[in-house]
């Protein structure tokens, strides 16, 4: 969702879904009262058995329309999107509500049934109706976090025609959702009237009134569209502007500073070359559009060894991670072999370094290479630790391999692991 | 085919008649005819569209053509539906007559009501239209998907809401009981089902079936007593009985114009749970009492009304003279009390009692109702 | 999809086929009386509650 969206909640009423044994209603009412939630479930139930059973009605349409999640948190009404979440969520979210709804049903005509109940002339006009609200409150909902979310990049050319097939599809369903809200509401209407006997007069009214708003939007016709085409205007003006600013607080924030330290710096050459290192890589990232979430999986535990060891040793190394996947022990241990690795290479080669790792269902594969020397593997003390011991030992003690070839052109560590389970 | 292969054939072979694959909209018949006639498919298109609003000869044909003639889909001799097996062949003959001597015989959409064949037949055709369109657009890709899902979804929606139907009719005749039984017997099947994850597809059916029985028990259409025409002529009071008639479905047709009234008053009781029942009184009969109709339409003596949970109010019997007591009730349908010594209910049934004037019948009866 | 884990919608589905016709074979056979309003209550139940069912079991897979 867009940043910061957040959607305005009537009058700071939220629901609780988390402290609520429902859908949190009736604990958002008591936190914004500031009333115990038992006592108002308590008046809550009393006034269902009051009115009828329709205070259910009013449960269900604040459960579509009330924003979910403790203050702070934006956007979500009832069994709650991604709005524009397509396929099978939604249907079965359509589902949910379809089953919800029928329960509520069944619940009104059992009131009704026992006599605790106003009359049919009342009651189900409000059912239709609320039922009719809830679904254009949901549509516009939908509607205004689509046309509010900041545009991440262009729209690529690549790929334009099944974007409009599906465009015009959401559209459709927008308008049918849509009509079949206005068409509930205005069947609602058109019972009450019907129920109490008043839908000839109703008729007249109805076409007078359907004269006058013709005529008024035929006037108002262009000041409005004129109006609607200012705030879509003033709208992207908005976007470009925030976007500027995030721009440039980032660059101010990263690259001014690193080039200021840089100056600072001259004289010592690896020190600039580090720093230079580190923002290529940062500014690399941003402009890929991970803003700093970095996955917390193997690839990106994999990606901080590499950037640990370009930071100690003043070098560069160049990683390549195709795949990714949670982090494990395994996952942990071909970490640390390939940290080994390139601290190795790091200090006896130096650049390029390359590490290149990939993820497959079943296993991992990890190449570390350098342009050094080389050097015999099997002339190395085996007293001393550090490969024998933390690359291929670590590598065999976690079901994995390490293999090392070393010669005149480079040297090439391989780290493999079998990664268990699906 | 190219166009070079397309002259060469016409030129060494006479033109053969094949359903077009480039100029498809379901099954590619009025392309083909075009092609072969040298036409514009709109033409065809047209005129089966319109043939189907009237009597559905169209319907057939295109059926026939679509089962018999081959699809033109590049292969040197393409074959029919039809053609692929004798076993095919015979069904798609079959097939043919049974939806067609319907249409010959009585106009297919305007047949003869619900128990025509035409009803059965639609939902088979629509199944082997279905059919016969997916597997022609190889399997469920490209376009075939849409049109075979469309389909599908009026085929599944036939068989619901015949089920439904099914269920909701055998519960109105009385059967509620081994119905609803059924229902939980489908419902056990269905938990088989489910713990062994065997699918719940099974979950359909069972719902048109609790649909509708809880309608038809809900709405407690009484439709027992019966299915079928039954005519009364009584020729005094004594063979009339006790509980009056009854019919659950159909046409009840009872003509007491044979009795000798006198001047004494018929207490009859009448029950028609769906249908049409027609009672013809003599004209000097004043006609009383209650009658009362669910939906449908009644006209008693003059005396119309339509809609829904009809009634007429009930008037007292006059002192004197000849009279019929009412009490009839009717769950759908219409109910017709002619008081008219002409009109031939025993031939022409509703037909004849509906074309009498309503306020010829209406002053009778004030009239005989005044003594 | 696992052929062996129980499906949960489908059992439901099936309970209230179950006790819906159940509740219909007492009505019709005359031993309880179900009104109009209490066949719909039941009907609008059962239906209800396939659908919680279905939208809530599908969601967790």
């Amino acid at each position: 969702m867009g940043a910061g969206d957040e959607q305005r909640s009537a009058g700071g009423l939220r629901r609780d879904p988390e402290a609520g044994l429902v859908a949190g209603v009736l604990a958002g009412v008591g936190e914004r009262v500031g009333v115990d939630p038992l006592l108002v479930r308590i008046l809550f139930l009393v006034l269902v058995v009051a009115s009828g059973g329709l205070l259910l009605v009013a449960y269900a349409l604040a459960w579509a329309i009330l924003p979910g999640g403790p203050a702070g948190e934006g956007e979500r009404g009832a069994t709650a999107p991604p709005a524009d979440a397509p396929g099978p969520g939604r249907r079965r979210r359509g589902r949910l509500a379809l089953g919800v709804g029928l329960l509520m049903l069944a619940v009104l005509l059992s009131f009704r049934e026992l006599g605790i109940w106003w009359s049919d002339a009342l009651a189900w006009p409000l059912v239709l109706a609320a039922a009719g609200v809830a679904l254009l409150w949901r549509q516009s909902v939908a509607d205004g976090t689509e046309l509010d979310a900041v545009p991440t990049a262009a729209p690529s050319p690549t790929a334009p025609a099944p974007d409009r097939r599906r465009e015009r599809r959401a559209s459709l369903l927008r308008l049918y959702r849509g009509g079949f809200g206005v068409a509930l509401v205005l069947g609602a209407a058109l019972l009450f009237l019907f129920a109490n006997d008043t839908l000839g007069a109703a008729r007249d009214v109805a076409v007078t009134a359907i004269v006058i708003g013709v005529a008024a939007a035929l006037i108002l016709a262009p000041f409005l569209w004129r109006l609607g085409r200012k705030l879509a205007a003033e709208r992207a003006e908005r976007i470009r502007t925030q976007e500027k600013a995030e721009l440039a607080a980032h660059l101010h924030d990263s690259v001014l500073q690193t080039l200021t330290l840089m100056q600072k710096r001259a004289g010592e050459p690896e020190e600039v070359a580090a720093l230079a290192r580190r923002q290529e890589r940062e500014l690399r990232s941003w402009l890929a559009g991970e803003d700093g979430e970095e996955g917390d999986g193997f690839a990106g535990a994999l990606t901080a060894a590499a950037e640990q060891v370009e930071d100690a040793h003043r070098t560069a190394v160049e990683v390549v991670i195709v795949g990714d996947c949670e982090l494990d022990e395994r996952g942990s241990a071909l970490v640390g072999a390939a940290r080994e690795a390139l601290t190795n290479a790091a200090k006896f080669a130096g650049p390029p370094i390359s590490l290149y790792a990939e993820v497959e269902d079943g296993r991992i594969e990890a190449y570390v290479r350098d342009r050094g020397t080389g050097f015999d593997p099997a002339a190395v003390n085996a007293g001393r630790r550090g490969i024998s011991e933390s690359i291929v030992g670590r590598m065999e003690r976690n079901g994995g391999s390490a293999e090392i070839s070393s010669g005149d052109h480079g040297t090439e560590v391989q780290l493999r692991i079998d990664r268990d389970g699906a | 085919m190219n166009e070079e292969e397309k002259d060469a054939q016409t030129e060494s072979a006479p033109k053969r008649l094949l359903r077009s694959d480039d100029d498809r909209m379901l099954a590619g018949v009025a392309g083909g005819l075009a092609d072969y006639f040298g036409l514009d498919p709109i033409i065809f298109r047209i005129a089966f569209g319109v043939s189907v609003l009237f009597g559905g000869l169209g319907l057939v044909v295109y059926l026939a053509l679509t089962l018999f003639v081959p699809l033109d889909d590049g292969s040197e001799h393409p074959q029919a539906i039809a053609q692929r097996s004798n076993w095919t062949a015979l069904l798609a003959i079959g097939f043919l007559l049974l939806i067609a001597i319907p249409a010959i015989g009585g106009g297919l959409i305007w047949g003869d009501g619900p128990g025509s064949l035409f009803w059965i037949a639609v939902p088979i055709a629509a199944a082997v239209a279905a059919w016969a369109v997916v597997r022609d657009r190889g399997g469920w890709r490209g376009g075939g998907k849409t049109l075979g899902a469309v389909l599908l979804a009026l085929l599944a929606a036939t068989v619901f809401a015949s089920l439904a139907l099914t269920a909701a009719l055998l519960t109105a005749v009385g059967e509620g009981v081994a119905v609803a039984v059924g229902l939980s017997i489908a419902g056990v099947l269905l938990i088989a089902l489910a713990v062994l994850g065997l699918g719940r597809w099974l979950i359909l059916p069972v719902a048109a079936i609790a649909l509708g029985a809880s309608a038809a028990a809900a709405s407690d259409f009484d439709l027992e007593g019966g299915i079928g025409e039954r005519t009364y002529q009584p020729a005094g009071f004594s063979e009339i009985p006790a509980d009056g008639y009854q019919l659950g479905i159909g046409e009840l047709v009872i003509d007491l114009r044979d009795i000798e009234w006198a001047g004494r008053t018929l207490e009859l009781d009448a029950r028609l749970g769906m249908g049409e029942a027609v009672i013809a009184v003599p004209e000097r009969v004043c006609v009383t009492g209650d009658a009362e109709a669910r939906v449908g339409e009644m006209a008693v003596a003059g005396q119309r009304l339509e809609g829904v949970d009809l009634e007429l109010p009930d008037r007292a019997a006059p002192k004197a003279g000849p009279a019929l007591e009412l009490d009839a009730s009717l769950d759908v349908g219409a109910l017709r009390v002619v008081n008219d010594d002409a009109v031939d209910v025993l031939r022409e049934r509703g037909g004849g009692a509906n074309s009498l004037d309503d306020n010829v019948l209406r002053e009778r009866n004030t009239e005989a109702c005044s003594r | 999809m696992s052929r062996r884990s129980p499906d949960l919608v489908g059992l439901a589905a099936g309970i209230a086929a179950v006790a819906l016709g159940g509740l219909l074979a007492l009505d019709r056979d005359g031993a309880i009386t179900l009104g109009a309003g209490w066949i719909a209550v039941a009907a609008c139940a059962a239906a209800g509650v396939v659908l919680v069912t279905s939208g809530l079991m599908d969601r967790r897979d």
